[in-house]
């Protein structure tokens, strides 16, 4: 809707989503506007894009109640699919990674290691919660730097359109195997960081056995589950 | 009273919000409200954390009316009951509304209307920034079921329009 975004400036257009930057009483906002795709059966397509946006609030709500930092939500229109959510000031872990082979190349990824060992420790609390995200990639997550100097900042993550609620060490293995993939493909030799971001997962998790043994079993198989027998 | 804008959802809204301290006619005011002589919502001062509380709860207010999708009679009713955090609309009064000897109140109106609402209050009007001393913040924690791990990865204020926009998914 035009009205939304007037004096807004769209920052990224995804599958799923316009995102544009605004201001909501004063605050900096995103506004996500869910959009409808022509190529799908337009009642399959009605379901499909108010299932994702119902889930997204779910999901942003249920990692705040469990301590994970998530944007505030500030206005949501169920007709047309719109969410204004709380614009959070920083750094893509995506960016974060780059940045860093670009600034010291030699040093491998060490200087991140605080900041990946945080992300493998909210991953943790959010697979205890059974909160399963669904597109865990280095673009949902952003880092917040701290203003004490001395302090990690916070890791925000975003984007639960397709997160669901899950208690299967299947799902969770999945998720994290999601993760290793778009971590390799996107920071290629970054093998080790992830294993730093792993290690963090399995100190934090309650049961971690089950959902690596399942990441284990996941990487011989691929994503999707067998349906043989 | 102060105004604020309510864009970009509504850029032609302009509402206005008082706190009040020791109001002395609440009672008649809550009469007026329901013989609809006064255009108003009148909100428990101990339930508002920050003003943005308000703002929040007063935008889809007036974004689902002209919508037409208000669930409550009138806009203004709709403002209480968008504060709450359960759909019930009779408890949303309790919890949110003032009762007929309150002394601390927040009243929201159009801006239009703020000079006359004005005359009709009895009480003292102070600042706004006060709120963050009245609001009674261990009953709005309870009452949002607000954990304390939430309180400390965001401010009370986020947490607690969270909730009230969430609510309509539940």
């Amino acid at each position: 809707m035009e009205f939304y975004c007037q004096n807004s400036k769209i920052i990224s257009q995804g599958a799923e989503a316009k995102v544009y930057e605004g201001v909501f009483c004063d605050r900096p906002v995103i506004i996500k506007e869910r959009f409808s795709k022509k190529y799908r059966l337009p009642e399959i397509d009605e379901k499909l894009t108010k299932k994702r946006l119902i889930q997204e609030i779910r999901a942003l709500q249920r990692c705040r109640k469990v301590g994970i930092c998530t944007p505030a939500i500030y206005f949501v229109d169920t007709v047309r699919n719109i969410l204004l959510l709380q614009h959070i000031n920083g750094l893509t872990v995506r960016d974060l990674v780059s940045n860093e082979k670009k600034l010291n190349p030699q040093e491998g990824y060490a200087n991140l290691y605080p900041v990946i060992k945080s992300i493998g420790r909210i991953l943790a609390i959010m697979h205890d919660a059974n909160i399963i995200h669904g597109d865990l990639t280095t673009s949902n997550m952003i880092y917040q730097s701290s203003k004490e100097s001395n302090k990690i900042g916070n890791i925000f993550m975003i984007d639960f359109g397709l997160s669901s609620s899950s208690a299967m060490p299947e799902d969770k293995g999945v998720d994290l195997y999601v993760l290793e993939r778009a971590f390799l493909s996107t920071h290629p030799g970054s093998e080790q960081l992830f294993n730093v971001l792993l290690q963090a997962y399995k100190d934090n998790s309650k049961n971690p056995s089950p959902v690596i043994n399942k990441l284990d079993e996941v990487r011989m198989r691929g994503r999707k589950r067998t349906m043989v027998g | 009273m102060d105004s604020f804008s309510l864009g970009p959802l509504l850029p032609d809204v302009e509402i206005a919000i008082g706190l009040y301290n020791n109001v002395s006619n609440c009672k008649d005011l809550k009469e007026k409200i329901s013989e609809g002589n006064l255009c108003i919502a009148l909100v428990k001062a101990e339930m508002i954390v920050d003003t943005f509380q308000l703002l929040v709860a007063a935008s889809k207010a007036f974004y689902h009316e002209v919508e037409k999708q208000l669930k409550t009679r009138t806009v203004f009713t709709e403002i209480l009951y968008n504060l709450s955090p359960s759909n019930k609309i009779s408890e949303c009064f309790k919890l949110f509304g003032v009762n007929d000897t309150a002394e601390n109140i927040i009243v929201v109106c159009r801006k239009n209307d703020s000079s006359s609402v004005r005359s009709e209050v009895q009480g003292n009007l102070v600042s706004l920034s006060l709120l963050d001393k009245i609001c009674d913040k261990e009953l709005v924690k309870k009452l949002y079921k607000i954990t304390e791990s939430e309180v400390s990865v965001s401010p009370l204020v986020d947490c607690v329009v969270s909730q009230m926009i969430a609510k309509e998914v539940k």
